[in-house]
């Protein structure tokens, strides 16, 4: 009963349009207040939150995918990949999808990188004869690429709130990303394959396919130097991103001159928007949580899983709803951070591996950020594409099908997620 | 009050930008750290404390410059359907939440840095700044958002136009 | 009806939770009291504790000693290097009305906090990979994790780099390299099965580690006598019981480590007086920063 109530002040918080972040740090302090709870928890639990170092790594990260977007990469990055695998069947639709992962290798953002890429490949895409409906989705679902391989901003927030390892959850979506992956591109090959109005890309030369690369591949090194990097111990992920922030200042303002400083006071301040939204959220759900606990809701709703469901897949069917409907009307991240709370302890109950749930969760986030009403890559898309929401969503809708397929296969196959980060 | 309300708008706009530049010095300061240890073999004790603070304060003194340009995540699924006028109300309803959200932070956030302040507390660590530094900065930055929050509601009040949502990445 | 709510870092399985539902289970046979532990950090980190408990936030909590050093500069006696070097001598310095524990629990009521009882963490070891540590010289150039103030000082003054580096991030620590040589109690040598990433352990037991329950001040003066004498009874049955378990467990630590592959270097007594040398100017420093209390506390403990 109690639950039900704070769940419904919640969402008519949310629905008023208060700010995510102030409506679940003010539902916070008030049950504090009613539950006869020091108040002063809540300015406790909101700077416990934010001093993290682990953290720091969002900031840092989104500063380098902005940098990166300002300086051009992304229209490097897709000329490259176009020149080797342009003339295949389905070729530029499949460029798309690569320069997606490769740009999510850099990127922790899935909105960062369905901009990027979509700005450069929309175009080209559409002018080649691609219908509209299936570029705009394309783009929406690539992008989302962008929170599953690592580096990923959903991860580094689901390991603090969890107190999983963030290494190793980097390293578990790399296998589900390039899965993730190879499904796009078979669907896009198969799409091509089966379509009336598509007209196949001339080859690119060698030149080209030389010079092209040579332009991307100060990117790439800067991706791989990451990646390594953290899987090697050189750095932690936070330091990580700072050296991924030096890097692209580097190669955008000295190496490829594609960065003015007019430029990186537009990529700082976006940085700082998106950041800055996204850690206060973090830390009103931080001050919700406690309030939560302290009510011992956490508690009881693992109790009444955990005597009402006694299958991990059970669980997994019935959480995977709960997000999927949820998603359609929530933010991604602020979806996290409500459900996480009152999850961790019945996943750790059900002995559900937390780093294997955190990626099944990062897929309902994905499919979430591209099914309406609220999905901010469809967002995203529209305003690049100057489309309507129902056409990009529209499009999105076989890629939310590829993603849920996804989920059943790691759920059955859960060394895609497990093998990487167990090797290690 | 007109006067009022802009410079209001003006610091916290200001704010904002230094703001974005407190994370770009994190990040040359985390830099520094990485080069430090790997290439000289001298971890500093700064880099990683000094982040920290610099990254409470960047954080939470964005916010009154955030809900300024509509920048904070919210749910709109619902406010989109309505008319202007219904938007009207939703928007004071919500920015009265604020208000009240605010008065209570900054209420019960000033007591841990006045006792750390009074007690000279300090953080304990290699650095070992006093820790009314970092406690500060919850009173101090809702105090901004809930001036800036009076303001908007003023503003919606008396009938300025809305804003547009600005939406802000995940 | 009373509840009393504890926090603690540590998970409830760690041998500090066993000890609190231990506590837990007494108080609630013997009185109508009511006791909730909050593990695993859901309400505050460790160096949250002490505020939150002296202001009310929370009515008791589980804070390492070294967590009060930012009020109470005097608390790292324990971690001033070879004072406190041998279980006697801790025992000495813990005992209830001991001239060195006293004056620290006297010290931490006037942050707003009454001390119920002190649990037993162990001695800090080096680990290091193929040699142990031999002697200060040993430290000089290398890379240490170090988990507070004067710890790192004490690697400073040796000559080392001190890195801060959190329990949960150690493992990765050690086996990319990220220090060259760690430190940690015992204990968590095990827990964290830090064999597969160090194979040497040198038992300087530069350090002792201590944990304290603490429950605000108000709460307890606003309690009955007999709530006040169930709950000190309780805490101090908690308490030997947590010592004496730690004495066994470290003993036998030793030996899981060394059945794991890791080597075990006791140091001789010369060793420990070149430590003990090199290690000088850190008390001086410590003693500079707390006061009379400090010199009162460094005297108590010198004489056991
Ligand atoms: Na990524
Ligand atoms: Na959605």
């Amino acid at each position: 009963m109690t639950v039900l109530l704070i769940l419904i002040a919640l969402f008519v918080l949310l629905l008023v349009g208060v700010p995510v972040a102030f409506a679940l740090g003010g539902l916070g302090i008030g049950l504090l207040i009613i539950g006869d709870f020091a108040p002063r928890i809540a300015s406790t639990a909101l700077l416990s939150s934010l001093d993290s170092f682990i953290l720091i790594a969002v900031p840092l990260f989104l500063l380098m995918s902005n940098i990166l977007l300002r300086g051009g990469v992304g229209r490097d990055l897709f000329a490259a990949v176009q020149a080797w695998v342009g003339h295949w069947p389905g070729g530029l639709a499949v460029a798309t999808v690569i320069s997606c992962g490769l740009f999510s290798a850099i990127s922790g953002s899935s909105v960062a990188t369905a901009g990027t890429i979509g700005a450069v490949a929309i175009p080209e895409m559409t002018k080649r004869g691609y219908p509209r409906p299936f570029v705009f989705g394309l783009l929406a679902a690539g992008g989302t690429l962008g929170i599953l391989i690592p580096p990923s901003i959903i991860l580094i927030v689901y390991g603090v709130i969890t107190e999983s390892s963030i290494l190793g959850l980097f390293m578990a979506g790399i296998g589900p990303g390039l899965l993730l992956m190879t499904l796009f591109i078979g669907y896009s090959m198969l799409y091509a394959r089966f379509s009336s109005q598509y007209r196949p890309m001339p080859k690119a030369s060698w030149g080209e396919r030389r010079s092209t690369a040579l332009r991307a591949l100060p990117t790439m090194a800067l991706a791989a130097l990451v990646i390594t990097g953290i899987y090697a111990g050189w750095f932690t992920p936070t330091e990580a991103s700072a050296i991924g922030f030096l890097g692209a200042l580097f190669l955008t303002f000295v190496l490829l001159r594609s960065l003015d400083l007019a430029g990186l006071r537009q990529a700082v301040m976006d940085g700082l928007r998106a950041s800055a939204a996204i850690l206060l959220i973090v830390a009103g759900a931080k001050i919700f949580g406690k309030a939560i606990a302290l009510w011992r809701i956490p508690q009881d709703v693992s109790t009444f899983i955990s005597s009402n469901i006694d299958t991990i897949g059970l669980f997994i069917v019935a959480v995977g709803i709960a997000l999927l409907v949820m998603g359609l009307f929530m933010e991604a991240l602020s979806m996290m951070l409500i459900m996480m709370p009152v999850l961790a302890g019945a996943v750790t109950a059900l002995g559900i591996d937390p780093i294997w749930f955190g990626i099944f969760f990062v897929l309902m986030v994905e499919c979430a950020l591209i099914t309406p009403p609220v999905g901010l890559n469809l967002y995203v898309i529209q305003a690049i594409g100057r489309a309507s929401l129902g056409e990009v969503a529209r499009g999105a809708a076989p890629f939310v099908a590829l993603m849920l397929a996804t989920v059943f296969i790691i759920y059955w196959v859960e060394d895609i997620v497990l093998w990487l980060p167990r090797v290690l | 009050m007109q006067a009022f309300a802009s410079l209001i708008d003006r610091i916290a706009d200001h704010l904002a930008q230094l703001c974005g530049w407190a994370y770009f010095t994190i990040g040359l300061m985390l830099g520094f750290e990485v080069i430090a240890r790997y290439f000289f073999n001298a971890p500093t004790i700064w880099a990683e404390e000094l982040s920290r603070l610099l990254f409470i304060f960047a954080t939470l003194l964005a916010a009154p410059a955030l809900l300024r340009h509509n920048g904070h995540i919210r749910v709109t699924a619902l406010t989109v359907l309505m008319g202007p006028g219904a938007q009207r109300l939703m928007r004071l309803l919500a920015l009265g939440f604020v208000v009240a959200f605010c008065c209570v932070m900054v209420w019960y956030g000033k007591d841990a840095p006045l006792n750390s302040f009074l007690r000279g507390r300090s953080s304990g660590s290699m650095l070992d700044i006093p820790a009314w530094w970092s406690q500060s900065a919850v009173p101090l930055a809702f105090a901004l958002l809930g001036l800036q929050a009076v303001i908007e509601f003023i503003r919606c009040a008396l009938g300025a136009p809305l804003p547009p949502d600005a939406h802000a990445p995940e | 009806d009373t509840t009393l709510r504890i926090t603690l870092q540590l998970p409830l399985k760690s041998h500090l939770g066993q000890n609190l539902l231990m506590f837990k289970e007494e108080v609630e046979a013997k009185s109508d009291m009511k006791i909730e532990i909050y593990d695993s950090a859901q309400l505050y980190r460790d160096n949250e504790v002490p505020q939150a408990v002296g202001a009310g936030e929370i009515e008791m909590g589980v804070a390492s000693l070294t967590r009060y050093v930012g009020e109470i500069p005097a608390v790292d006696i324990f971690y001033m290097p070879f004072v406190l070097n041998t279980e006697e001598k801790v025992r000495a310095a813990v005992a209830p009305d001991s001239p060195v524990r006293g004056p620290i629990d006297d010290a931490i009521r006037d942050t707003g906090s009454h001390v119920l009882w002190w649990q037993a963490y162990g001695g800090s070891v080096l680990l290091s990979k193929g040699e142990p540590l031999r002697g200060p010289e040993d430290m000089a150039g290398k890379k240490a994790r170090v988990f507070g103030k004067w710890l790192g000082e004490w690697v400073n003054v040796l000559g080392g780099a001190p890195t801060l580096i959190s329990g949960s991030e150690q493992f990765l620590a050690y086996q990319r390299g990220t220090v060259d040589i760690g430190m940690t109690g015992v204990s968590g040598v095990v827990s964290r099965k830090l064999w597969e990433v160090m194979d040497t352990i040198t038992a300087v037991n530069n350090a002792d580690i201590e944990f304290i329950v603490v429950i605000n001040e108000d709460v307890w003066e606003g309690l009955s006598d007999e709530q006040r004498n169930i709950l000190t009874t309780a805490a101090r049955n908690a308490e030997t019981s947590v010592r004496d378990y730690m004495s066994e467990f470290e003993a036998n630590a030793f030996k899981e480590a060394e059945a794991n592959g890791m080597t075990v270097h006791f140091p001789t007594d010369e060793e420990i007086a070149a430590w003990r040398e090199a290690s000088a100017p850190v008390i001086e420093a410590w003693l500079a920063e707390s006061g009379e209390l400090g010199q009162q506390l460094l005297d108590a403990a010198e004489s056991f």
